[in-house]
């Protein structure tokens, strides 16, 4: 089906950064993870004896693909034990870098499966360069969460989440926007085609499946 | 959100809300009545509004990957306002409650910064 142009842009624009080197992750890694995620995520309505073989190829160490597994397929096994251990695998902007990825990859491919039409493929090939790895131009700090997030901080601390990650956050924050809110979050009376209560019955069902807290 | 939203605009019961939340379910669970519950929701909205829901179904499967993965604690606003609610519909059941403190005294939403009016 005709994707709005907003959408289909930001779906354009992420995909394509999945290519770049991020903050931790070069181009090939991160190609390497959003083809895990998507895989995993493609089959996590299934047993986990009945899962597809892991993509052949990637780049990715077996703790690190675990890790995107786990995020992409099987969310109801994170608590701060699991990402504990996941960030003394990989390191903790390397960690929400990772989460940024997978959630991406996530909302494209669920527009797929939403939709029923096959969701776009991967970049072909990484774009060459090192990760950026610069110092952060905010500060960060412990709110109690399982990784360090800017701080202070005037908004949803959803908004903050991956705040550790620049570039991941990047990517994520422009798909979802596009997909959510376009803008205007705080408008809770909008009436753009889906009315602000239609958008929230959805958002809402989702989140019930999930047994998202937040 | 969405008890925000129909306060604000005075709607308890949004149009199709039922096939609404059926579809998004039906995305979120894998369900077998996926392609019936779809093309039922694409009948009743037309392209461009089923479009707009799909979107919004899709973008929350980012959204809870990206608190539960980070382990964000809920808003205080959040905290101090949906006590009851939470307990009736059995939300503080749910594993992610233990990044939250809950000890939060309930109180009014106007009580709060930001305001989610401005």
């Amino acid at each position: 089906m005709q994707m709005p142009e907003r959408m289909s842009d930001a779906v354009s624009a992420a995909l394509a950064a999945m290519a770049d080197p991020g903050d931790r992750w070069s181009g090939a890694e991160r190609l390497a993870i959003a083809a895990t995620a998507r895989a995993a995520f493609a089959d996590r309505h299934r047993a986990p004896w009945m899962r597809e073989a892991p993509p052949e190829g990637v780049v990715l160490t077996p703790e690190v693909a675990a890790i995107v597994r786990t995020l992409a397929a099987d969310l109801h096994l994170v608590d701060r034990d699991w990402a504990k251990e996941a960030i003394a695998v990989v390191g903790e902007v390397a960690y929400v870098e990772l989460v940024a990825l997978v959630s991406s990859l996530a909302i494209v491919d669920a527009f797929g499966e939403a939709t029923g039409d096959e969701a776009p493929g991967l970049p072909a090939a990484p774009m060459p360069g090192d990760p950026v790895d610069d110092e952060l131009p905010y500060d960060v700090g412990d709110i109690g969460a399982y990784v360090p997030m800017r701080t202070p901080w005037p908004d949803a601390n959803v908004g903050r989440a991956l705040t550790l990650a620049p570039s991941g956050n990047g990517v994520y924050r422009a798909l979802a926007m596009a997909m959510y809110h376009d803008g205007e979050f705080y408008d809770l009376a909008w009436n753009r085609t889906l009315s602000r209560p239609q958008t929230e019955v959805l958002a809402t069902a989702v989140s019930a499946a999930h047994e998202c807290f937040y | 959100m969405l008890r925000a939203s129909n306060a604000e605009t005075g709607i308890d019961r949004p149009e199709h809300a039922h096939e609404l939340e059926g579809f998004a379910a039906a995305v979120a669970r894998g369900a077998d009545d996926l392609t019936e519950r779809r093309d039922d929701l694409r009948e009743r909205l037309g392209d461009e509004r089923f479009a707009e829901a799909a979107a919004v179904t899709a973008a929350f499967h980012g959204y809870v990957r990206v608190a539960e993965g980070t382990g964000i604690p809920v808003d205080e606003l959040v905290v101090a306002t949906s006590t009851e609610l939470r307990s009736e519909l059995g939300i503080d059941a749910y594993a992610g409650r233990a990044n939250s403190d809950l000890g939060i005294s309930a109180r009014p939403a106007e009580d709060f910064t930001p305001r989610l009016d401005r």
